[in-house]
């Protein structure tokens, strides 16, 4: 048996789990947690942190400038939200390809990180941004760049005193570029076999800087890819360059063999998915370079 | 007006989606037992001994059953009774049932459940049926492995072969795979005074009624059983599922009984369609003429009979699809193993079959540099011809017209300009996006074939109001059977269809209709439809001359009237407050030549599928962008209908053709629920979709109408392989074809292409 409680104030969900930490299961959108086999094991009070309003908010932090999204907020409302759809383009659509519209109105931001599968669609999508994970706890708070967040499949740091309460994106200088593609064993309602995340700020000259290349589903947590980002620091999309950053992401790759895909595929793919991303950004910048032809009168 | 080919709604459309229809697993009754299966442990062990009593003592139990408890004939199976109701000495397959458990409540039953010790003496499982064929192999049955065989011959193959310039040679193999029906397994059963009624999920109320005597050693009219609505079933429900435990727990412990399955335990234990290699060899002359068509099929029939002979009957007698050949062989093996156990599945072994030939005769229209479809066209059946098998062909042949109409289709015609992906994928993406379009034709036995007895009786009944009550005792099953009844009543009985409704499956109130299986419905029960509107305009005459002095003679129900020779009066006039019924049987027309259960039918429908799909060859993706069905079911009675039937079936053609495969290890199903086995989403079904009524009036049939039921579901899955080919060059021969194949097969063959 196990408790259930609802909690709507973060103080109180603080305090609860300073008392009570190490038995307490949270839930926010409950769609990785009720669908386990034994949803519940090992844990006392099943904790609902998806009421708590501080966890929604979606705003702008005037301190720093930083977007800051509530952990509890849904993928839905982060998919739509115009804040995110601004500043954030690739999280939006990182959010948009999650499961199915059912999921998506439940699973929480928070949640996604939380469960810290490999395959969390919004993970590679926030390595990009450069987000910052923000862990608070009673009379604490600590900020780390998403990335350290996680230790290993379906492990983290976080403490059992600690919620994960926020993410903090900074705010990216100049024109953004950006793609996330996912493969899976279908259009809708998967899991991702292999993600590959992108994002650079892109020169009027076509050349690309402050590249970013992050891959999910293909190693015991979500990676950047520092080897294939070097590749295409300060230049333009060639398709010489494409080849080199792919075989980069194929490299980094340490995938296994599971029950839905290989180790092999999801190797090869992941560099697939960044070569048809590159060149699909490629030809969309050449474009809007080209002076658009005015028709005749 | 005429109520035929019309888009009106379906009645049920709004109980349906409202909730307000109850289906069998929202049956209950105040004080209903929990009834929880406990099955085989292993996919098979013999039983050294079962020991129920600890769970016999769990709190909430009130009855645990096994085999001893059983009163009748311990065995089940629409052929042959080949499986256990409970099993006492052995398992054959992971679903087997070995006792079940009676309890207050759902938890109570499950926990005690897993109380119930059975010992077992495990063995190896057999899992491949070629293997299981050979003589030395352990038999699982007494009579051996091989459920059944069947070898015929048309002409001479080797003289077929000798005189072919091209002939294409290869190995099919198509997976297991799952109805996923919505609704599981589920039911309620009481006692009625001293009748035992079972509300169930079944395709076949009468069947079943028989099949549940049987068991419990009861008379037939001593068990009623209903199942009106059910959510679902594709042919997953057409043996028996929850009938007989239901049955049996009522029977002992005199108090209803409820089951409802888990996804687990139902993709555990239903039937599945069978897994089959498909050895295929055909051969054409240089001017496209199809003159020989050699298969083997060994069919996976799994751990028991249920309707593996008729499905691998249904494999022979479309080997060839429909094609005229004069040189034809066909030899065929389904095989018992401990693979589950495989039975009736939408299409009945034609969709194996027919993924084999109409990949085969795209290769040899590649090969000779044919139009695809114009060499199906060239070497279609026509009215008079003989059949593969050597029957002729006697009622009307639609096939060439599908052809035909999708030849003139522009998914067809622009099929060079629609291999090139859209402009909007720009330059780059435009080198590695490939498209192909492909196309395969089929034909679909309908109904249950000779040798099988195949009739439909209903009872029409005409009230004052006027109303009118159809009698029938098929399954509503989601197909949208009964508002087609609805409409071919109307249009028969000149009534609106407002004024019409359908009492369906029932032992105690309906008459038997026949099975809700094999394209059948529509056709039999309108046919009978048809012949109780006579025998009322009959009986109608006969009033009217009684009570209206008209001279005596038959008359035509018209207009919410009579129409007689005294001019024409309104029903209600002309029943003044009484009521008239009429009962009518049809039989289903068979062939004068029998050569096997179910072997051949008269009747056929029509399809002729063209897909167009996109691969992109970095990822091996694939993705149908469009899909057209050009499907000769006659006279159409309901377009909503035909249209919903052809959607879904392309759903589930793709699904066959990309996703769906139920994996075995061992004997043993690794995936157990919808998050790993992969149906298709609806996004991955294209929005551009199209039917393409081609009616081609059956001359046997209710106005005309024949059903397409499975046709429809038959031809998108080698029509996609075959726009595969048509895209990237590559011919796929094992389905279902993932992304990860697309990508080796590239790989491999890119060496080819180098060295």
């Amino acid at each position: 048996m196990i408790d259930y409680l609802r909690l709507s104030q973060l103080d109180d969900v603080l305090e609860m789990l300073w008392a009570e930490g190490p038995g307490i299961l949270m839930l926010a959108g409950g769609t990785d947690i009720l669908v386990r086999p034994q949803p519940f094991a090992g844990a006392r009070i099943l904790l609902d942190i998806s009421r708590v309003e501080q966890l929604r908010d979606i705003a702008v932090d005037p301190a720093d400038d930083c977007l800051v999204i509530g952990a509890a907020a849904t993928h839905e409302e982060v998919a739509w939200h115009p804040q995110v759809s601004r500043r954030a383009q690739l999280l939006a659509q990182a959010c948009r390809l999650v499961g199915s519209a059912q999921i998506r109105n439940l699973g929480t931001l928070g949640g996604n990180l939380g469960n810290a599968s490999p395959a969390a669609d919004s993970v590679p999508a926030l390595a990009c941004l450069d987000a910052e994970v923000v862990l608070s706890g009673r009379n604490k708070q600590r900020r780390l760049p998403v990335l350290e967040f996680f230790t290993g499949p379906g492990s983290s740091v976080r403490q059992p005193d600690e919620v994960i309460s926020s993410l903090r994106l900074p705010r990216q200088r100049g024109r953004q570029v950006s793609f996330f593609l996912k493969a899976g064993q279908r259009r809708g309602m998967c899991c991702s076999k292999a993600s590959v995340a992108f994002r650079a700020r892109s020169h009027s000259d076509g050349r690309l800087s402050g590249v970013r290349v992050a891959l999910g589903a293909v190693a015991p947590t979500v990676v950047r890819v520092p080897e294939a980002e070097q590749v295409l620091e300060g230049r333009r999309i060639e398709p010489r360059l494409i080849d080199e950053a792919a075989a980069a992401c194929s490299r980094a790759a340490r995938p296994i063999d599971d029950i839905r895909s290989t180790a092999e595929y999801r190797k090869a793919v992941v560099g697939a998915l960044l070569t048809d991303g590159l060149f699909r950004l490629g030809d969309k910048m050449k474009q809007r370079r080209r002076p658009r032809r005015r028709r005749p009168r | 007006m005429s109520w035929l080919d019309s888009r009106r709604p379906r009645y049920d459309a709004a109980d349906k989606v409202t909730g307000k229809l109850l289906y069998p697993s929202d049956r209950t009754m105040d004080g209903a037992l929990w009834v929880e299966v406990v099955r085989a442990a292993h996919p098979h062990a013999l039983i050294r001994n079962i020991d129920t009593s600890r769970a016999e003592a769990a709190a909430g139990v009130v009855r645990v059953l096994t085999a001893k408890d059983v009163p009748g004939l311990n065995a089940f199976g629409i052929q042959v009774q080949d499986q256990p109701v409970l099993c006492h000495d052995r398992v054959r397959y992971q679903g087997d049932a070995v006792a079940l458990v009676g309890a207050e409540s759902r938890r109570a039953a499950r926990e005690a459940a897993r109380l119930v010790e059975i010992d077992y003496q495990v063995l190896e499982p057999l899992t491949d049926p070629e293997r299981a064929m050979a003589a030395d192999a352990p038999a699982l049955h007494p009579g051996g492995n091989i459920l059944h065989q069947g070898h015929f011959s048309k002409g001479d193959i080797e003289e077929g072969f000798g005189k072919s310039a091209v002939i294409v040679e290869d190995v099919y193999q198509v997976p297991m795979i799952d109805h996923a029906f919505l609704e599981t397994e589920a039911g309620l059963s009481y006692y009625d005074g001293e009748v035992l009624v079972v509300e169930s999920c079944g395709q076949y109320v009468f069947r079943d009624q028989t099949q549940i005597a049987r068991s419990l050693g009861l008379p037939l009219d001593k068990v009623r059983v209903t199942a009106p609505f059910v959510g679902g079933a594709f042919g997953g429900k057409d043996e028996i599922t929850v009938q007989i435990h239901l049955a049996l727990m009522t029977y002992h412990t005199k108090r209803p009984a409820r089951m409802v399955a888990t996804r687990a335990e139902s993709i555990v234990s239903h039937t599945k369609r069978h897994a089959a290699r498909m050895y295929y060899k055909t051969g054409a002359s240089r001017s496209g003429k199809l003159l020989a068509v050699q298969a083997r099929f060994v069919s996976d029939t799994g751990a028991y009979a249920s309707l593996g002979g008729p499905v691998l009957n249904l494999m022979m007698e479309h080997a060839a699809g429909p094609y005229l050949v004069p040189h034809f062989q066909v030899d065929a093996y389904a095989v018992y193993t401990n693979n589950g156990f495989a039975g009736a599945f939408r299409g009945f072994g034609c969709t194996q079959a027919c993924l084999a030939m109409e990949s085969q005769m795209e290769r040899l229209a590649r090969a000779l540099r044919i139009d695809p479809l114009r060499f199906r066209q060239m070497n279609v059946l026509h009215q008079g011809d003989l059949a593969a098998l050597g029957y002729p062909m006697k009622l009307e042949v639609g096939a060439e017209a599908t052809i035909r109409s999708a030849r003139r289709s522009k998914l067809w015609r622009n099929r060079r300009a629609l291999r090139q992906p859209p402009a909007s994928y720009g330059p780059s993406r435009r080198r590695y996006i490939r498209r192909g379009v492909g196309a395969a034709s089929q034909m679909q036995g309908l109904g249950l074939g000779i040798g099988i007895p195949d009739y439909a009786e209903v009872e029409i009944e005409l009230a004052p109001g006027p109303r009118a009550t159809i009698k029938a005792g098929t399954t509503e099953i989601g197909q949208g059977a009964y508002h087609a009844y609805i409409l071919e009543a109307a249009e028969r009985l000149g009534l609106e269809p407002g004024q019409i409704r359908v009492v369906g499956a029932d032992t105690g109130r309906t008459p038997d209709s026949g099975t809700t299986t094999a394209s059948r419905t529509t056709y039999a029960v309108g046919n009978a439809i048809l012949l109780a509107a006579g025998r009322l305009e009959q009986e109608l005459g006969r009033r009217a001359a009684r009570r209206l002095g008209w001279p005596a003679g038959a008359g035509k129900l018209r207009d919410g009237g009579f129409t007689g020779s005294g001019g024409w009066v309104a029903l209600d006039e002309l029943l003044a407050g009484q009521r008239v019924s009429a009962r009518a049987t049809f039989h289903v027309p068979v062939q004068d030549v029998e050569m096997g259960d179910g072997l051949p039918h008269l009747l056929y429908s029509y399809g002729t599928h063209v897909a167009l799909v996109e691969v992109n060859t970095l990822t091996g993706e694939i993705r149908v962008v469009r899909l057209e069905a050009h499907l000769d079911g006659g006279q159409v009675i309901s377009r909503t209908g035909f249209e919903g039937q052809s959607e879904g079936g392309i759903a589930q053609g793709i699904g066959y053709a990309l996703f769906e495969e139920v994996r075995l290890d061992r004997g043993r199903f690794v995936d157990t629920n919808f998050d790993k086995y992969v149906l298709p989403t609806s996004l991955d079904v294209p929005v551009d979709m199209r039917t393409v009524p081609v009616m081609v009036r059956d001359s046997t049939g209710p106005f005309g109408a024949k059903g397409i039921s499975e046709t429809c579901m038959v031809g998108p899955t080698p029509a996609i392989l075959n726009a595969i080919e048509d895209a990237i060059g590559v011919r796929f021969t094992r389905l279902p074809v993932r992304a990860e194949d697309v990508l080796q097969a590239l790989r491999e063959k890119e060496k080819k292409d180098e060295g």
